[in-house]
């Protein structure tokens, strides 16, 4: 009887720690896919500032260039993606978006990331 | 006599996952600290691309000088590097000796604190430095 009743306790344990322990790995999980996002979203805002600062450049043509970028790298699960550019003296270009995972989607973890560069005259 | 089961009373099994919550826990700062590193590489790799570019568009090695440090300053490193980006520029001549038809290569590099890449206390701090070279405007007077 005592020891039954230790195998129920111990089974309890192991519930709440099954599910804590899923959690975690989880959450490993979605942070290499929230930064492996993040750097693809950069990767993309830097090439898009690198064409739209360019002397003949425009911002229509960096967005172009950053979406075609986002859709090469990661037309696959890219969610929401969101390319905007400031023009100026000093060329901005910012990309949002999902990042992929388990988690993220009930958690909507988003990436933003910009890049500027001076505009060639 | 007591068998091995009956020493632990279950008890291992838990400790075992509190380890395993650790060392994922530990494996998320990980993570993260290797994505900041790798955004850090990114924006020099881009802060050193975009000075090389402005400084090959200059006319003279001083305004190219210049112009190299300019465009480093749009990217705020300031804030983020201890004791601020150092920017280093170099050119090469043309085989007439003239600056233009040369190349140009700029240096820029960032001591970073590694608290601010882990997002928890740590000592120490890392240095991450980005060479970019272009070649210089032929037609830029």
């Amino acid at each position: 009887m005592t020891s039954d009743s230790g195998a129920v306790d111990v089974s309890i344990q192991m519930l709440f720690g099954m599910i804590a322990v899923l959690f975690a790995m989880l959450l490993v999980f979605d942070t290499s896919t929230y930064w492996h996002g993040r750097n693809v979203y950069n990767e993309a805002a830097a090439e898009g500032v690198r064409v739209a600062a360019a002397f003949d450049g425009s911002c229509a043509d960096g967005i172009a260039a950053a979406e075609l970028s986002v859709r090469e790298s990661a037309g696959a699960w890219a969610r929401d993606v969101r390319v905007s550019c400031t023009d100026g003296p000093v060329v901005t270009v910012t990309v949002s978006g999902s990042s992929p995972g388990v988690l993220a989607g009930a958690l909507g973890f988003s990436v933003r990331v910009s890049e500027s560069a001076p505009k060639e005259r | 006599m007591r068998t091995r089961c009956g020493d632990d009373a279950g008890v291992a099994t838990p400790v075992e996952m509190m380890y395993l919550l650790v060392f994922c826990m530990i494996a998320v700062v990980f993570l993260g600290f290797v994505g900041r590193l790798h955004a850090a590489g990114l924006q020099l790799t881009n802060a050193a691309q975009s000075a090389a570019r402005s400084a090959s568009m200059a006319a003279d090695p001083t305004s190219a000088q210049i112009a190299a440090l300019e465009a480093v300053d749009v990217y705020g490193l300031q804030s983020r590097c201890i004791g601020g980006p150092s920017v280093v520029m170099s050119w090469a001549p043309s085989p007439s000796g003239s600056w233009q038809g040369g190349s140009v290569t700029v240096r820029v590099s960032c001591s970073v604190r590694n608290q601010s890449l882990t997002g928890v206390w740590s000592p120490g701090s890392r240095t991450v430095a980005v060479t970019d070279t272009q070649p210089i405007d032929r037609y830029q007077r």
